[in-house]
């Protein structure tokens, strides 16, 4: 058993599915059936691995590495730690309940499931890569599809949005491009391993521009203010299943990106940049919610809620202090469920009335009870609500703002009270009141559709009240993380 | 373990109704959803009388289980179950019971009536567990499940107008509070390592957390309190509640989530204790509230919102008690206001239910057909004017009593004419409702008493209302204060007492000529401009808010929407259109480059050129495919 690959099953069962889905027939059965059955193989493996791992232990585990381009010292490393176990769990659980959510697609479902495994596995590499270079690689990979899956199947000025990602998403790999070059460069090791990197001492000014150019081409993908334009936008047009992976786990991929080579390999660096990212954080998190506020399409206002949201995992970092890396990982986590669940439930709604204006709908309470209620969990761990998994995620970074600075604590807190707003706002209008003519013909959704709201509720649900492990895994990774940053 | 150490099961008893409820659904036949609510509660206030018991005797549970660790950090959360929580629990789920009984026969034939024994069920789990938790986090966390509870309860016929905006102005007004009860918990673990009680006590009492942090987090908390209590200037979302179906506010909008408040304050005693400035505080917020309540109460014609307002005021009473340093008092008022103003509420209910209106120049003349919701009314009624010796006498006068003895003669000044005025308010009401002559729109015409369910619940309650207080009267030697381990402070006193009385008689007394001796115009009272323009208007604060607070927020939202769009998206796009143009440029120079010499260097160039043309004509995948080959022609150059 230990010597099983398992992190090569995950990062490439989708691939492989996506080459099998790409050679199968033109009707929708078989390549979503190929497609759910890598979501399934993915999503246990995932949950093995999240199980299994040694947290006394903590570090790298599940290590594979294949010599991949010598010459360069470039392998096909694979590894994960306390902040990656989270993430492949949250992409599991992501993939799988996404590919239940196109289940009903029938414009080319072929090439649209083939994309999305290609896609998945873009995001499985990056999560469990170790090499820097095997990151760029996956992580460009993530990127590619994800223009296409927009600008054929989405919604609402599509082109625009695809062609906005697009650029954002390029701007910022070019900005990673020199970042990675330079690095290699000056480690003089000839090699890309981040252990290896992270345990190199870089003199403190090139850590401190190397860092803010990791933290820019990553951030445009967390996103950070005010590069965070294309973000909305890209919700908007895409469909549900790429919303989902684009607002749950694409995002957390531009964080992760800056924890794992920003953070890791340039703790001085970080030092340097804290009060700037934590401005950004506090602008995310306050801007995101006010705009947020005034939105008439129900994915905008989730889409905005993404900057606010992802504010917070900016702050954790910024803070340097150990509630407040805990709190950001964490939050990366809760967010990913919760703005999955969220395009989940407003892309069922959208493919059976046709409009995603909130004006034009409610009464979901009334015609769709079950759906309602996974709207109301999903924005009760949006509000940070105890007793879901966002309201330990928010607890944690607070305690880590706190810490630090009281001031701005209380300016953060001003976008708790604003999220309060937009989401009752929202939640008012679509589920209360009398059913609109929009949802007249509107039912809660089959088992097959319902399965994805289930299984992302209850995680939700299950990691709020019973966060132990998951804070244990993460633990196991900040902590040393920490130590980088503080010396201590 | 003892027995008191098994009371964790309590709250989860109705979280298992609720659970239940919601799966089943409407496969469930209708009355098993009552049934399984009031076993629950029934079984939760019969242990709780086990519990007064053990307490009673001395023995005090207090266990804490880790809800996560890693290194050296332990969260706990945990029960406590002392004299204070057993009194909260038995009055939580006693209200609770009846209040489901009545529910049977108030909303009888509703749509949704398994979802109220749901929701309300989900309410009393989450209200038991807030007073059990031996620690501020687990309260936290029940407290904001009440909070959803609630929500649901007030939008329960959301359908209905003006339901749903009542529902999110309760949710969004409390989380305001609650934002402080939440950085109060942040600054409690920093100072101390932990949320629960007896080691944070232990803490402020050997000094070693003192200072300003100490009055911060009591402040916090307390504006947590404000929230949830509805204390001014957070007070406006009570009111509106009262969309919710009756029995729903009965239970929720009077007698216990909106006391958890006061609750939380009294737990946290030795918080505010440290601190003196900060009971000043609570003295003065609950003062002003007391006061702002009762006089609004005088001019409401709907009878729903006079027992809010009275609410709102009665429960600024209690934070009065609680400035005057005597918790004791305040959790004492807090009984016997549970069970009168439930009381009060579900004879609203039932006239409600009987006549289809709660407008109180819409009844009249009530007491001839309605003889058991008029005497139990009128019980309620006494009760809370303070009229000896039902319940709300003691509790009053001991709140009275404790600002005379600390000093604090503003509060004891506030204190005599909020009586005064509740008693002539309630007075009013009464005799509107239940005895003038039935006027010209009166619906009291076909007006009937209410079935049994509805009735005996009426009673009980009724009884508690006038007996209860005898707990903390001479007549039992105050064993309320010494059951919850406050020893029987000097009540040697009449003067006060007998004012108080005095000014409610007279309250009573003036009512009486204005309402019932002279057959009432329509309300003369509300000829003065400053009624019917300022009290009927609830100090026209809402509209306060709305211009000064909820429209600068919406102003601003929009005003960053704009700019986000407009501005920082501008940038985005002027530079697609400079690319654009730039990409143009190049082309013809490209063109131009080829009729003429085309060395190396023109040629990347405007291929570059090209490349950025092409972007923007929207080919990106020519683009993605050079960044793709560009990549591999690195890696190639660098493994040379």
């Amino acid at each position: 058993m230990t010597t099983m690959p398992v992190l090569s099953i995950i990062v490439l069962t989708p691939a492989l599915a996506g080459v099998l889905i790409a050679l199968a027939g033109r009707g929708p059965h078989v390549p979503r059936a190929i497609a759910a059955a890598a979501g399934t193989i993915c999503l246990c493996a995932c949950a093995w691995v999240y199980a299994t791992y040694d947290r006394a232990a903590a570090g790298l585990q599940f290590i594979e590495s294949v010599e991949w381009i010598p010459s360069l010292g470039i392998s096909y490393a694979l590894g994960v730690d306390g902040i990656s176990v989270p993430m492949l769990l949250l992409m599991g659980i992501v993939m799988f309940t996404g590919v239940l959510a196109s289940w009903d697609i029938t414009e080319r479902p072929r090439e649209f499931f083939a994309l999305l495994m290609l896609l998945v596995t873009g995001v499985f590499g990056v999560f469990a890569a170790t090499d820097a270079f095997l990151l760029f690689f996956f992580y460009e990979m993530a990127v590619v599809p994800m223009y296409l899956l927009i600008a054929v199947w989405g919604s609402t000025r599509k082109d625009y949005s695809a062609m906005k990602l697009t650029l954002f998403l390029f701007a910022g790999s070019a900005a990673l491009l020199i970042a990675l070059v330079l690095i290699y460069w000056q480690a003089g090791a000839g090699t890309f391993d981040l252990v290896t990197w992270a345990q190199t001492a870089f003199p403190p000014e090139f850590q401190r521009w190397a860092f803010l150019l990791t933290f820019v081409g990553f951030g445009a993908l967390v996103p950070i203010f005010p590069l965070h334009t294309w973000s909305p936008d890209g919700h908007v047009a895409a469909p549900t299943a790429v919303s989902m992976m684009h607002a749950g786990v694409l995002l957390k991929l531009g964080a992760y990106g800056i924890i794992r080579l920003g953070v890791a390999v340039f703790p001085d660096g970080l030092s340097n940049w804290a009060s700037l990212i934590a401005v950004i954080g506090a602008i995310n998190v306050v801007y995101g919610a006010f705009c947020a506020m005034n939105q008439a399409d129900l994915k905008y206002v989730i889409g905005y809620s993404s900057v606010s949201h992802m504010g917070y995992v900016l702050l954790g970092i910024a803070m340097m202090n150990r509630f407040g890396f805990e709190g950001a990982v964490f939050q990366m986590f809760a967010h990913g469920i919760m703005t999955a669940l969220f395009f989940t439930l407003i892309g069922y709604v959208y493919e059976s009335t046709h409009t995603r204006q909130i004006a034009d709908i409610s009464g979901l309470m009334r015609r769709t009870p079950l759906v309602a209620a996974a709207f109301i969990i999903a924005s009760a761990a949006s509000m940070g609500l105890p007793s879901t998994s966002g309201f330990v995620a928010e607890l944690l970074v607070y305690l880590g703002i706190l810490t630090r600075s009281p001031l701005l604590a209380a300016i953060v807190f001003t976008g708790v009270v604003v999220t309060a707003a937009y989401l009752l706002r929202m939640l008012g209008s679509i589920l209360l009141g009398e059913a609109s003519p929009a949802v007249a013909d509107l039912e809660d959704p089959r088992p097959v559709r319902l399965a994805p709201m289930l299984i992302l509720a209850a995680t939700i649900m299950v990691v709020g009240i019973a966060p132990a492990t998951m804070y244990e895994t993460i633990r196991s990774a900040t902590g040393p993380l920490l130590i980088l940053v503080t010396g201590g | 373990m003892t027995p008191l150490e098994h009371a964790w099961v309590l709250p989860l008893l109705p979280l298992a109704v609720f659970v239940f409820v919601l799966a089943t659904g409407r496969r469930l036949p209708e009355l098993v959803a009552p049934v399984l609510g009031i076993v629950a509660t029934g079984t939760v206030f019969l242990a709780s009388l086990g519990m007064l018991a053990a307490t009673a005797a001395g023995s005090v549970a207090d266990i804490s289980v880790p809800w996560f660790s890693a290194g050296s950090v332990t969260v706990e959360i945990g029960i406590r179950v002392d004299p204070l929580a057993a009194v909260m629990v038995a009055v939580v789920s006693f209200v609770s019971t009846l209040v489901q009984l009545y529910s049977i026969g108030y909303l009888h034939g509703e749509e949704r009536f398994r979802w109220f024994y749901g929701a309300i069920s989900l309410f009393t789990a989450a209200m038991l567990g807030v007073v059990l938790a031996n620690g501020w986090l687990l309260m936290y966390m029940c407290w904001e499940l009440m909070g959803l509870a609630s929500y649901l309860l007030i939008g329960f016929w959301y359908e209905k107008g003006d339901a749903p905006a009542a529902a999110m102005k309760a949710f969004i007004v409390t989380r305001i509070g609650d934002v402080g009860f939440a950085l109060a918990l942040v600054l409690i673990w920093l100072n101390t390592g932990t949320f629960t009680f007896e080691p944070v006590f232990a803490a402020v009492e050997h000094g070693s957390w003192a200072g300003p942090t100490l009055a911060a987090a009591a402040l916090l908390l307390f504006a947590g309190a404000m929230g949830k209590s509805a204390q001014f200037p957070l007070h406006v979302w009570l009111p509106d509640a009262m969309a919710g179906p009756t029995p729903g506010s009965a239970l929720i909008h009077a007698a216990t989530m909106v006391a958890a408040g006061v609750y939380l304050v009294a737990r946290s005693f030795p918080l505010f204790e440290a601190s003196p400035s900060t009971l000043m505080v609570v003295g003065v917020v609950g003062t002003i509230t007391a006061v702002m309540g009762a006089l609004i109460a005088l001019a409401q014609n709907d009878i729903k919102k006079v027992l809010a307002y009275s609410t709102i005021s009665q429960l600024g009473y209690m934070f009065l008690a609680l400035g005057t340093g005597n918790w004791v008092a305040a959790i004492f008022h807090l009984m016997t206001h549970a069970f009168f103003k439930a009381l009060l509420f579900l004879g609203a209910g039932s006239v409600i239910h009987a006549t289809k209106t709660q407008d109180l120049h819409e009844l009249g003349g009530l007491w001839r057909k309605m003889p058991a919701t008029t005497v139990t009314w009128c019980l309620g009624a006494l009760s809370l004017a303070g009229i000896p010796p039902l319940a709300g006498f003691w509790s009053k006068d001991e709140i009275l009593l404790s600002a005379l003895h600390t000093d604090q003669y503003g509060f004891l000044l506030a204190g005599v004419v909020t009586a005064a005025l509740t008693a002539f308010y309630m007075a009013r009401t009464t005799f509107l409702a239940f005895f003038v002559k039935p006027g010209a729109h009166s619906q009291s015409a076909h007006a009937h008493e209410a079935p049994w369910v509805m009735t005996v619940p009426l009673v009980v309650l009724a009884a508690l209302a006038v007996l209860v207080g005898l707990v903390g009267s001479p007549v039992t030697g105050y064993a309320f204060g010494s059951f919850l381990g406050e020893h029987a402070k000097a009540h040697a006193e009449v003067l006060l007492p007998a004012i108080a009385v005095g000014v409610a008689l007279a309250g009573i007394a003036l009512a009486w000529s204005s309402y019932l001796k002279h057959v009432p115009e329509p309300d003369r009272y509300f000829r003065a401009r400053f009624v019917s323009g300022v009290l009927a208007r609830s100090f026209l604060i809402d509209e306060l808010y709305e211009n000064v607070i909820v429209r600068p927020l919406m102003a601003t939202s929009a005003l960053l929407r704009r700019i986000d769009h407009a501005v920082i998206d501008g940038v985005v796009r002027a530079f697609g259109v400079i690319g654009l143009f730039v990409g143009g440029v190049l082309a013809r120079f490209d063109r131009a480059g080829i009729d003429g010499a085309v060395d190396g260097m023109a040629t990347s160039v405007s291929s570059g050129g090209e490349q950025v043309r092409r972007i923007q004509n929207g080919n990106v995948q020519t683009y993605l495919l050079l960044l793709v080959a560009s990549i591999v022609v690195l890696v190639v150059v660098f493994a040379r």
